[in-house]
Parts: structure tokens; sequence; C-alpha cells
């Protein structure tokens, strides 16, 4: 999603809606060829940029200086800000209360804390604590963003000619959340098209599972195929099974009006249970690991730089299912037809919609998104699935949804945010012997202090956005509605 | 007669809305007082300040002759002012009682002299069975369920002393129960003595809070539910406001609906009654009942503001009324000195036709025939029983009936909505019986709905989306799946424009239009693609005279320019001012049909009544 609007360029747009067909299609070839030979550059200054995102605000704040130069200055610039960032005020303060209230506890559970109390040395305890706390959220920061000191320097080293592999390790952070990112951005945007047609699909998890599965097992068989062919044959098989499976909630809905929230619960169990018997029997590979076989080297979706950075072509596919749902929702007829059955079903009927299509549809495609969550797991990461590949990225897929106002770019900014706790909670753990339990308890808290916005305002006397914030969002209508 | 209620120099502003603008007024005792004025001209905004759920920003509140601060409805309740919203607030599923009850019970009902033997009984007889569980001795059992019982009692006395002594109610006890209850456990568990004694402690916190707690006290407001139904029934009998307090509130019809309203700010003990429009919902029927109560509301000492935008109503029941525009007092009259000309023009601000100008109708060929055409509504009951009626173009055919006769379903029928169960449906000579909506439409037919929030709108999407809700599939507005962005957005602003939808951006949500803007996106969505029939159901209910002129005006153009026009209406003025031929529906069945200029309102009554039902089905075919 580039800025729009910092610079915009109604001659270039011109100049490129003037070309004939053919040229422009070509044109677009050559620059997707451009991007393609160049893409392992691309995503190496993504990531320094990421690990070094306080010199990059700035930059952009000077930019923006630059240009308000021309526009009047300052108060231009302010309302610029003002109309862009205002709403990401109370996310920014949600994350912020949430770590002082997840320090909070650090330091409430921390032996060390209650040992020197106990011995009566209450200073020495809470000194402890305070160091402890810092040790855990560096650690998080690291995990999760990188040490930019480290980045610049294994830049220096790297202009100097000695190598690439100092940066590649400086920059495993921000790629690390980009990673934990992929999953939570097809799932959020599942849940979200869900919403967006009316229906409150609790089945991402199980959805997760049948992509997943259907992915890696396309991509064991088949041996023999070009990569070109068989990749792609695996996500969109992935994509289709979870979709199906998830248009069975739909179908039910529309024939029998039963409710979604039912059925995508249940069809979990049974995808658990199903996959439960079949990875640890008629699909194990050796006995007694309850996992498939690995796929074949030409499913598996590549990553753009070498060891330690595990980024994958994933990141692109859940960037690009963002742009293409939000495409779908605001831009198609399809899409405007099912935010108004999920508006209202009435004035749908009324407007000559098929409302039952339109559920079972929705089903459809939201079931393909989350089935692409387990694809790229699958494809990207594990490159098989085992027994253990419930972990959650279903139900808090539902969160991810709420946060980003079940608006494609909120659901990846929300995804984002979440990648970056993930990431950073594994390596708290490895290094500063913190449990993750502590980041799910910060996660939950944003959860709720955005959910409930009123809470920040009231904590820092923020007023009441003038205009009622975004659209009003139907998030499931009644039970049996 | 002294003001029981005086509003001074009030002022409240809304960002960029001057909603009242330092209104003053008194309501005498006995007396009903009207508020007439457009939708938005402030009368709501002023009744919600009476009643606590707006603050004013200047001028002064007396009742009484005491100056008051109302900050809130239990305020506003305490001093005796109670509001029927025109949304009703009740729970479908509740009984009338349980309706009438509701936010009373736990300050009231709970703490009587009756749910004290009660808690206590029931405490003293956890205590027996916990102490007998868990201590395995019935002579320790019984010890503690003397003490527990007496402690309870001691308790609940306490609450219903102090609550008897203070004028605030029982409500501000509730911590002091909450705290007692700690200190008693603590009590207990120092004289008992021991860790041992723990599960003992549990049974009693349960049973302690399960009987004190006002929402869990399920014994107690079962039996004094018989209390409220008994005084449901007298204040019932005694305003003549006739309801079964053991109905379920959801089954009942709109006007007892209303009715249980009523009766629960009387329950409330309401000397000022405010009425918000309460005709808005009703029958003509059940509007002159609402009529007879309201008389002998007054008649027994109560006080009533009565808010409307009907003339009619307002001349028939009001004693003095008084007219708001712009959030501005601009009159007052008295109804037997004034007339509805008057204050039409006091209310609108320049000179109404309140009747509608059209020419002779220049009819052409048939556009919609039914025959025959049955079907049932969504309980299952046949609502439809053989209907036969045409349209021709260039004329309007207004449907009269009172509501739920049948018509909601008919036109329901009509654009596809419902299925027919039989009979037949023909659109310009093409059967369209049990076509979907979408055929229907693009044979050119235009549907006004009745419940324009339900149907008519999709109320969180943008003005311009709801503009295109028929058409956004069709060229210019797409082009195979992809929607033309800047077509649509042309089209809303260009649309909105001719149509006087007045809002500040046609991106803004429909939900923050006011109704009558509400039903022009309607109307512009409906008249700005080629028809050739119009149906309309309620085209102006709940709008002010502004729009009701507007959208008669409208489609008395469509009928001009050849359109034919179904007008399904329960005002029987709308129906006589527009319709060239009028047919009257009851029970499912066109019981008559006439020239317009034929009709009498006296002869469309009786129709609409039953009185032509006898007659043959020949005789009554329209035409």
């Amino acid at each position: 999603m580039a800025e729009p609007g910092t610079s915009p360029k109604p001659t270039f747009r011109h100049l490129v809606t003037a070309l004939p067909r053919w040229a422009r299609l070509a044109l677009a070839a050559v620059l997707l060829g451009v991007i393609l030979a160049v893409s392992k550059w691309l995503v190496l200054v993504l990531l320094v940029a990421l690990g070094l995102w306080p010199l990059v605000l700035l930059l952009g704040l000077l930019a923006l200086a630059a240009i308000s130069a021309r526009h009047g200055g300052w108060p231009w610039m302010r309302d610029r800000l003002t109309s862009r960032l205002s709403g990401l005020v109370v996310p920014v303060l949600s994350v912020i209360t949430a770590l002082l209230i997840g320090a909070i506890i650090l330091i409430l559970t921390d032996q060390a804390v209650y040992r020197a109390w106990g011995e009566g040395r209450v200073g020495a305890g809470l000194g402890a604590g305070m160091a402890n706390l810092v040790r855990a959220y560096a650690a998080l920061y690291q995990g999760a963003l990188g040490d930019p000191i480290r980045i610049l320097g294994a830049i220096g080293y790297w202009l100097n000619g000695d190598g690439l592999q100092p940066l590649l390790n400086s920059v495993r952070g921000p790629s690390d959340t980009l990673v934990q990112s992929v999953p939570y951005i097809f799932a959020g945007l599942a849940v979200a098209l869900g919403f967006r047609g009316g229906l409150f699909n609790i089945g991402a998890e199980g959805q997760i599972g049948v992509g997943w599965l259907a992915a890696v097992l396309v991509g064991m068989s088949f041996s023999g195929l070009p990569a070109v062919i068989h990749l792609p044959l695996a996500i969109v098989v992935g994509a289709i099974t979870a979709g199906l499976w998830a248009a069975v909630a739909g179908f039910l809905k529309a024939r029998t009006g039963a409710h979604e929230v039912i059925t995508t619960i249940m069809l979990n169990y049974v995808v658990f249970r199903l996959s439960d018997w079949l990875l640890c029997g008629p699909l194990e590979a050796v006995r007694g690991t309850c996992r498939t076989r690995d796929i074949l080297s030409s499913a598996v979706l590549p990553r753009f730089l070498d060891h330690p950075v595990t980024l994958h072509w994933g990141f692109v596919l859940a960037i690009a299912a963002a742009a293409a749902t939000g495409w779908f929702l605001f831009r198609s007829t399809w899409g405007f037809e099912l935010r108004t059955v999920g508006a209202n079903p009435n004035a749908a009927r009324y407007g000559g919609m098929n409302v039952a299509k339109n559920y079972v549809l929705a089903m459809f495609l939201s079931g393909c998104l989350a089935g692409l969550a387990g694809v790229s797991q699958g494809l990207g990461i594990t490159r098989n699935i085992a027994l253990g590949f419930r972990s959650g990225y279903g139900f808090d897929s539902i969160a991810l949804a709420l946060l980003g106002k079940s608006h494609p770019v909120g659901v990846v900014g929300a995804s984002l945010l979440f990648g970056v706790l993930r990431a950073g909670a594994s390596r708290m753990q490895s290094v500063a012997g913190i449990p993750t339990e502590i980041v799910q308890i910060v996660q939950s808290l944003v959860i709720i202090f955005i959910a409930a916005p009123a809470i920040i305002r009231a904590l820092y006397r923020l007023r009441q956005a003038r205009r009622d914030e975004a659209e009003v969002v139907v998030f499931s209508r009644g039970w049996g509605a | 007669m002294a003001p029981i209620v005086e509003m001074r120099d009030v002022t409240k502003r809304f960002p960029g809305v001057l909603a009242n603008d330092r209104v003053s007024f008194s309501l005498n005792q006995g007396e009903i007082l009207a508020f007439l004025g457009e939708n938005g001209a402030g009368k709501s905004t002023l009744m919600n300040i009476l009643y606590g759920l707006y603050s004013q920003d200047e001028g002064q509140v007396e009742v009484r002759g005491q100056p008051v601060d109302i900050r809130e409805p239990n305020d506003a309740i305490r001093l005796g002012v109670g509001m029927v919203h025109q949304h009703f607030q009740l729970v479908p599923v509740f009984t009338v009682a349980e309706n009438i009850v509701m936010g009373t019970e736990p300050t009231r009902l709970p703490f009587s002299w009756r749910s004290m033997g009660l808690a206590s009984g029931v405490l003293a007889l956890t205590f027996l069975l916990g102490g007998v569980l868990t201590l395995g001795s019935w002579s320790q059992g019984l010890l503690a369920a003397l003490g527990g019982g007496l402690a309870m009692a001691g308790l609940y006395g306490l609450v219903i002393l102090l609550g008897l002594l203070s004028r605030r109610g029982f409500r501000v006890y509730f911590p002091v129960v909450a705290l007692a209850s700690v200190a008693l456990l603590v009590a207990l568990a120092l004289v008992l003595g021991g860790a041992e004694r723990i599960p003992l402690l549990v049974v009693l916190a349960i049973g302690f809070a399960a009987v004190s707690h006002p929402s869990l006290n399920v014994l107690t407001t079962a039996l004094d539910r018989q209390t409220a139904a008994h005084r449901i029934r007298h204040l019932s009998q005694q305003y003549g406001l006739a309801v079964n307090p053991e109905a379920l509130v959801g089954d009942l019809p709109v006007g007892v609906q209303q009715r249980v309203e009523i009766l629960k700010t009387l329950y409330r003990e309401a000397e000022i009654l405010i009425l918000d429009e309460p005709t808005a919902v009703l029958t003509p029927q059940e509007t002159d009942e609402l009529f007879v109560i309201m008389r002998a509301l007054t008649g027994q000492g109560k006080s009533i503001i009565f808010i409307s935008h009907k003339l009619k109503e307002v001349m028939t029941i009001a004693d003095r009324v008084i007219v708001l525009r712009g959030g501005r007092l601009v009159g007052q009259a008295i109804p037997s000195q004034s007339s509805e000309a008057e204050l039409a023009e006091m209310m609108v601000g320049r000179e109404v036709a309140l009747v509608v100008d059209k020419g002779t109708a220049s009819i052409g060929d048939v556009v919609l025939e039914v025959s025959g055409l049955t079907a049932d509504d969504s309980r299952g009951h046949h609502v439809l029983r053989g209907v036969d009626l045409f349209v021709r173009a260039g004329e309007v055919l207004g449907v009269a009936g009172v509501q739920g006769n049948g018509q909601t379903e008919l036109v329901e029928v009509l654009t596809g909505l419902r299925p027919a169960t039989g009979g037949s449906v023909r659109i310009l000579g093409q059967d369209v019986t049990n076509a979907l909506p979408r055929r229907v439409t693009e044979l050119g037919v235009a549907h006004i709905p009745e419940d324009r929030q339900r149907d008519g709108l999709v109320l969180p999407f943008p003005i311009v989306d709801n503009l295109v809700l028929c058409t956004y599939y069709q060229h210019p507005f797409a082009q195979g799946p992809v929607l033309q962005f800047d077509e649509v957005q042309e089209f809303g602003r260009r649309v909105s424009a001719e149509f006087d939808v007045r809002t500040p951006s046609i991106i803004l949500p429909a939900q923050t239009l006011s109704g009558g803007n509400q039903q022009k996106v309607i109307v512009a969505r409906e008249f700005s693609r080629p028809i050739q029939l119009l149906i309309a159901a309620q085209p102006t209910r709940g709008l002010d005279v502004g729009s009701i002129e507007y959208i008669h005006r409208r489609l008395v153009q469509k009928r001009d320019e050849g359109v034919a026009v179904l007008l399904v209406s329960v005002e029987l003025d709308e129906i006589m001012a527009l319709s060239d031929r009028i047919a009257v529906m009851y029970e499912g069945h066109i019981v008559g049909a006439l020239e317009a200029t034929e009709a009498t309102r006296e002869g469309l009554g009786l129709l609409m009544a039953g009185a032509g039902q006898s007659r043959e089905k020949g005789g009554v075919t329209v035409g």
C-alpha cells in the first residue's frame, strides 16, 4: 500500500492511461520483471528500514516538512499529520499502556523481587525487578525489530566490502516479525471479510488446518513438476479446499438458517479430530512422529535471503491478498453486494441481490483467505504438517479483524503489531527467560484497550474525535437473525 | 391555574447546530400542550432536556414552581415526569407486567418486609443444609441456621429501616448490604474458627449472595410480581388502558404496546407525561383510542405534552399549541381559534399547499394487472385472499385500508420480495408472479418501501451507495465486476442536488440524515431511472409537512409523465388527495373500488371497517 496523496502525480497517471492496452500490459510485465530481479535487495532495504524505523520516521517528517514549505508551512503539515495519524493515537497509547501493565506484572511475578523482600531488602528487590524488566523488554524489542546500532554497524561493514552476512544476522528481528505476521494477515483478512458479509467466522483455525493439509499434500505429490506450476498449484488447491470447507457453513446458513458461529465451531472440531487421525495414521511419515513427509522443493515458497533471514514469498502474497481484499470489498460490484448483505440483508433483497449466494460466497472467500494462512506456513516455514499445527492464529485473527475495524489496511497494521509481539516474545523467552505468556497478556490488554477506547480516552484525557470515527461495521447480528 | 412545568430561555447547542434557541413555555396542570414542528425543529431535544437525557446549555427548568436540575432520567422520574418515546423501550419477550416493573424491581421489591422473611428463611435453610453436610451434626446445623436467619433478618431490617428513613429510596444501601455481608462472613469465620470451616463459609457466601443480590433474587421478585400485576390492573382500570399484564409484549399490537409504555410511566407515579410523536406508528382507530386515554388522564389531573407534526391531530386533541421552527419558538395558538393552514404556515415558515394540485389524468394502457392473488404472511396466515386490481399508465390507484389488512404483503408480492401462493401478477403484459426482485426492478418498477430503514436503506453505508442500491451493477456504474467509483460519485452528487437531499456530504452514512431526507434518498434512487410503474407504500409515514408536500408533488409529477402509480397508504387524506381511483382493502380482499370523485371519507371509512365485505366479488373488482 503506497502512501497515497503525499505526491499526487496526475500527469504520470494520464500518461499511463493514454497508452494502448498492449503497451500497458508490456509495461506492467517489464516492471514486474525488474521487481522480481531486485526483490532480494528490496526486501533487504525493507528490513533495514524496519530496524531503523526511528530514522525512517525522521526522514519522512523532514520530507513532509520540505513539501509543506510549498503548501504554506506548518499549518498545512499539522492538518496533514492530524488527518492521517489521528486514528493511530488510541492504538499507540493502547500498546504503551499494555506494555506498562505488562511491566508491572513482570515485576510482581519476579521471584528475585520476593526473595529480596523476604530478606528485608526492599530497595534491592525493586532494583532487581527493574533490571529484569529492562532485560526482558530489550530482548522483546531486539527480537522484533533488531538492534539499530548493530544494523548500522553491519551496513558499514558491508559498504567496506566485507560481506553481507553480518547485515543479514542483524535484521533477523524485523524478518521474524514479518514472518510471524504473514499468517496473521491472512487469517485476519478472512475474519474481516466475513464480518463485512455479516458472518462471524470462528472457524478460521480449522480452515487454516484444511488449507495447510491440502497444500502440503499437493506439495509432497507430483514429483517432477516444475516449480512455476507446482507451487501455484499447491497454493491454489490449499486456498480453494479451505474455501470449500468454510462454504459448508455458508451453505448451511443460506439453506437452513443455521447460525455460522455454531457451524464453524463444530467444523473446527471435525478438522481437529480428522487431522489427528490423518497425521498420526495414514499420512504419518515416520512412526511415532505424527508428521507428514516434507514437501518437494518445487513446492516450497522461496525465501528472499540466506539464513537467518527466513522471510519468504508468503509475505508478498499476504500483502497482495490484503490489496485484493480491499479492492474486492470496496471497488467491485461483488464486494458491494457482499457488504450490503452484511449490513442489511433486507435492503439487499430489496436491491435485487441474492442473499443466500452472498452468504456462501463470503464464507468461501473467508475460508480461502484463512486457508492461505495455513498454506504460507506449510509451504514457507514448516514444509510439512505435524500434529501440533494449531497455534492459535485462527482465534487471534478474530481480535485482529476487530482491531483493524474489518478494513484490510487496519488488519495488516494489527497483524504487524502482533507479529512484533510474537517475534519479540520468543526472543524474550530465550534470552531473558521470561515466559511468552507475558506477551500474551500484553496482546490481550492491547485488544481490550482498542476495543474499549473509552478507557484510553479517560486515562489520557483525550477529547472525543469530532466526527464519529469509522463507519459502523456490523460485526454479527443476533442469533438466528 | 399554576404552571406545573416552566422552561425559561432554554438553549441547547450541538456541534454546528443550535437545537434550541431561548425557548420558553409553561405547562399547566391538567392540560394537553402540543408541540408542533417539522423534523429537526427541536421538539424532541427540548423534551429530552426536560426528561434529563440532555442537559441545557443555558436556561432554567422549574417544576411545581421549584427550580430543578435534571441530570438524568431518574431525576425526572422522581419529579413525576414520564416520557413515552417514539421508539418503544420494551422487551418483546417479557410480559407486560415485567416490562412495566423493569427498572424498579431491584430498588423496591427485594427490600420489603415479606422479602426479609423469605430471605431469612432461605438463608436459614441453606445454613442448615451446609451445617449438616460440612459439620455432620444436626445440632450444629440448627444452630448455624438460627444464627444465619437472625443475622439476615437483622440486616434486612436495618436496610429497610434506613430506606424508610431516607428520601432517596433503598438503592443507596446496597453497599451497606455488601459490606455487612463481608463483615458477617468474617465474624462467622472467627466464631466457627479454623480453615476446615471454609466449605461451610463458601456455602454461606453463596446463600447470602443468592438472597441479598437483587439480580439473583428470583424468588422475591416472583412473589412481588403478583403485587405488581395487581397495581397494573388497578392503574389500567383507573385510566381506561385495557391491557392484560400477563401477555407477552411481542404478541401485542403496536397500539397496545404504547399503552404499556404509558402504564410504565404511570406505574412510576408520573404526573407529567411527555408523548413523543405517539401517533406516528398508530392506525387511525388506535389514534382515536389514544386520544380517549389522553382525555381520561388529564381528567384525573395529569398533564400531557404531546409532540407531533400532524396538524389534524393537534387540532383535535390539544388545549394549546406551541410551534417550533429551527429551534426557536415561533408561535402559540389555541386550536379552536386557529386553522390548520395558519399552523402549517407557522411551522414551515411559508405558505403550504395542503391540497395537492393535480390536473385530470391522461390514462393509457394497463401496466399492472393482478388477479386472484393469494399469499401468506411470515407466520403462515393467509393474508391475501384473492386480490384483483389493475393500474393504468398515467393514473394513481390508491389502496386504502387499516394497517394489517394485507397491504404490506401485497406490495411485497408485487415486488418479488414475498412468494405468492396463487393467482397472477402481470406487469407490462409479462407474467412476473414469483419473479425475482431484480427482474421486477429491471422491468421498470420503482418501489418506495413501507419501512425505509429496514428495506429501503443500508443505514451505515454512505448516501451515495444507497443511491445506486438497485443499479450498482449496470452501466455506467459498473464495467463487468468493477465499480466505477467516479461515475457513482458524479451521479450521487447530481441526483442528491436534484432531489434536494440536505446533507453536508454524500459520503456520510445514510443514518445521519433526518427521516425526510432519508425518504428523499429513496425517491431520488427510484425516480432517477426509467420507470413504468411506481409502487409507493406509506411514502410519507413519519415525515413533516414540508417533506410530505415534496413527496406528493413528485408522485403526481411521475403520474403526469405517464407512469402507473400504485399508492398504498393508511392515511385516508393522502389517498383522497392523490388518487384517481381508490380501492379499499379489508382482510386480504379488495372490498370496494371507486373513482376518486365519488369517494367520501365516510364511505371509505365504512369500507375500511369491513362494511363492503358482503358485496359480491364480481361487483367489487376494481374497474
